[in-house]
Order: C-alpha cells, then sequence, then structure tokens
C-alpha cells in the first residue's frame, strides 16, 4: 500500500504558519541579503527561496547606484526588513533604525549593536538599552542577540516581537555551536525564535527548525555559496524538513540498541 | 584671487567663514561626509534631489535628526549643517 503524498506543510499542520508581531509571515526562511553578488542573482535567489522577508542594511546614498534593491524585493512581494548592522552603540542603533523608519515607511527593525568588528557578536548591555528604546518608540523590534537564553528572555521582556540568537559568528558558516541552548531559548520564548548568523549551509538550518526554532534567517551561506540559487532552493527545503521532522517528533536518544524487528518467532535454525 | 567653489570646498571647518565671499554658493555644509558649496536657501528637497535618483526609499538627517520627508521642501539647510542621505543596500 502507497502511503499518501505528504509534503513539509501538511506534516508541520498549523503551526507551519509563522507569526511576528500578529503579522503572517509566508516562509520560516528569512534572506539577509548582505553579500549578494548582484541584483539579477538576488532576484532569482529570491524565487528559489520562497523567502517573505528580507534583510536590507542603511547606508549613504552612492553617488553611482544603478537599480535599487527596494525594487527587486518589492517586486517578490518580499518584505523588506531594515536592520542596524556596523552600529556599536544604542544611540547609533536608534538613529538607524529611525532613518529606515522614514525611508521604507516601516516600523520594523532587525536590531543589530556589535561589540566588535572582529567577532561581529552582538554587545549585549548597548542591544538591551536599544531594544527598549526601540520598542518605547513603537518599533516593532526583531533582536539579532547572542545564544545566551538570560539575555534572550530580558530583550523578551522589554518587548521585542522576535528573538534571533546567533548559531556562530556571523558570516563564518561554523554552524549551531551551542544547541543547548538555542533549545533553552526556544524552551521559554514567548515570541518567535529565529536563529540567525553561522548558518553554513542546509543541515545547519534543519538543526534549528528541530531544535524548536520559528525561522532560519540566511544570508551569507546563501549569497556567498559558490551557487547561490541553488544554495537557496536547498535552504528552503532544509527548513521544510527541519520544520517537518519537529512536528513529528524524533525518537529519543538511547545509550543502546533497540532492535526494529520483532524478537518473538523467530526460526530455530538449531 | 580667484577662489572656485572645489578648492574652497577642501578646507577645513575652521576655515568656512573664509568662503562666505563666494557669489551665490554662499553655504559650505557637510554632505554624506563631502564638504559640499551650496547657495543660501537651499532646501534639504533640492539637495536630495541632486543625490538621489529619486526620492523613494530615502531618508535624510541634518544634524543627526530625522528630517521628516514632508519637511524636506520648507527645511532650509544652514551653514555648517551636516547631512546624510541614505537609502537600502544589500545587508544583514
Amino acid at each position: 500500500m502507497t502511503a499518501p503524498a505528504l509534503t513539509a506543510t501538511d506534516a508541520a499542520g498549523p503551526a507551519s504558519s509563522l507569526s511576528i508581531a500578529g503579522q503572517q509571515v509566508g516562509s520560516r526562511l528569512l534572506l539577509g541579503t548582505g553579500g549578494i553578488p548582484s541584483l539579477a542573482v538576488l532576484d532569482e535567489v529570491l524565487a528559489a527561496s520562497g523567502t517573505a522577508l528580507a534583510t536590507v542594511a542603511v547606508r549613504r546614498i552612492a553617488p553611482d547606484a544603478t537599480g535599487s534593491i527596494l525594487d527587486v524585493l518589492h517586486a517578490h512581494d518580499v518584505v523588506v526588513l531594515p536592520n542596524t548592522a556596523g552600529c556599536f552603540t544604542a544611540v547609533d542603533a536608534v538613529m538607524t533604525a529611525t532613518l529606515a523608519r522614514e525611508a521604507f515607511g516601516t516600523d520594523w527593525v532587525k536590531l543589530e549593536v556589535i561589540g566588535d568588528e572582529h567577532t561581529l557578536l552582538p554587545d549585549p548591555v548597548e542591544l538591551l538599552d536599544a531594544a527598549e528604546r526601540l520598542c518605547t518608540d513603537g518599533f516593532i523590534v526583531l533582536a539579532y542577540t547572542s545564544d545566551d537564553p538570560i539575555l534572550a528572555r530580558r530583550l523578551e521582556q522589554v518587548g521585542c516581537a522576535a528573538v534571533m540568537p546567533l548559531g556562530s559568528p556571523i558570516g563564518s558558516g561554523l554552524g549551531i555551536r551551542n544547541p543547548h541552548n538555542i533549545a533553552l531559548i526556544v524552551e521559554s520564548a514567548g515570541v518567535p525564535v529565529v536563529l540567525d548568523a553561522g548558518i553554513g549551509t542546509a543541515s545547519d538550518a534543519v538543526l534549528a527548525m528541530e531544535l524548536g526554532c520559528d525561522a532560519v534567517l540566511v544570508a551569507s551561506a546563501i549569497t556567498r555559496a559558490e551557487d547561490p540559487v541553488r544554495m537557496a532552493t536547498a535552504m528552503r527545503l532544509a527548513v521544510d524538513a527541519g520544520a517537518a521532522a519537529r512536528g513529528a517528533g524524533r525518537i529519543p536518544r538511547r545509550w543502546t540498541a533497540m532492535p526494529s524487528s520483532p524478537s518473538s518467532g523467530m526460526v530455530d535454525l538449531t | 584671487m580667484t577662489t572656485t567653489a572645489r578648492d574652497t570646498a577642501s578646507a577645513t571647518p575652521a576655515d568656512q567663514t573664509t568662503v562666505t565671499a563666494v557669489p551665490g554658493l554662499a553655504l559650505v555644509v557637510l554632505v554624506n561626509g563631502e564638504r559640499q558649496r551650496i547657495a543660501d536657501g537651499t532646501s534639504v528637497a533640492a539637495v536630495v534631489d541632486t543625490y538621489a535618483p529619486s526620492r523613494s526609499g530615502i531618508a535624510v538627517a541634518r544634524n543627526r535628526e530625522v528630517v521628516p520627508r514632508s519637511r524636506w521642501e520648507d527645511t532650509a539647510v544652514a551653514e555648517g549643517d551636516n547631512i546624510e542621505i541614505v537609502t537600502a543596500v544589500a545587508g544583514g
């Protein structure tokens, strides 16, 4: 007898719909556009990834800029999520978010406040300060954070709409270095958890979803892959697979084997 | 001595008072980190139109204060202003 066809979406059930700050987000794969080789490649990557939400950075307008990344995102009905990348202080991050709100007409911001250029790790003190200020000012804050469960909780308490713990440093491709902490964050979070940073390949995205994350943000792993469009497809499938596996409920790990064939009814071969 | 806008535009901030003698381009301001000479009474909107191919997806800060789009036309740039014009780029 043939099993009925089951898509990842079916397997995950109603929970397959991601909602952030009460707004439905059409895909659990968020795209970071940093590192994309060209707008033409971005166009193909957007189609292959199926993403519904993509980040952009706020920078001085270049006099020789050709084409607008915003036009490409709008053509795919992808919601623009401005970030505060490059900010080292709460003051700078709030300023950048305020500029983004004015430029793009959105209250949403992916809040990044980093501690140094070497690791690009979040500065927790400035991050929490910025998050509190922005939430008070009515922003929908998705906070890029370390994999510290306590900091994630504090970010939620000041009103962040989502927490985005890193798997490992931005652009490192080192995957999820502390799955236990990610699981702890998921366990206690009352807002969506988006694994952000460190994804190297599809299996990392699968693991994030298996750990219970609500979504995964992938930038470099796609944009800097040898073939970004194929990797975008891989990541879309990975997020679906991970979500389906999480929903299906994995078997517990055991120290010893457990036979899958019956132990009774053995043929006597003596 | 004839002073071109570009020559004077490279002056240090302490020299800014010397450029007001140039007719027509009375103000020295910073736009995206570059010193520029512009006419007295120039609006933020006019500066934006010089730098940006379109007004959509753009934000302006003047001396670290966001100038709302609705105020671009009636906000005049002043001597020594630090103007930042930003847009979206790939990132994050």
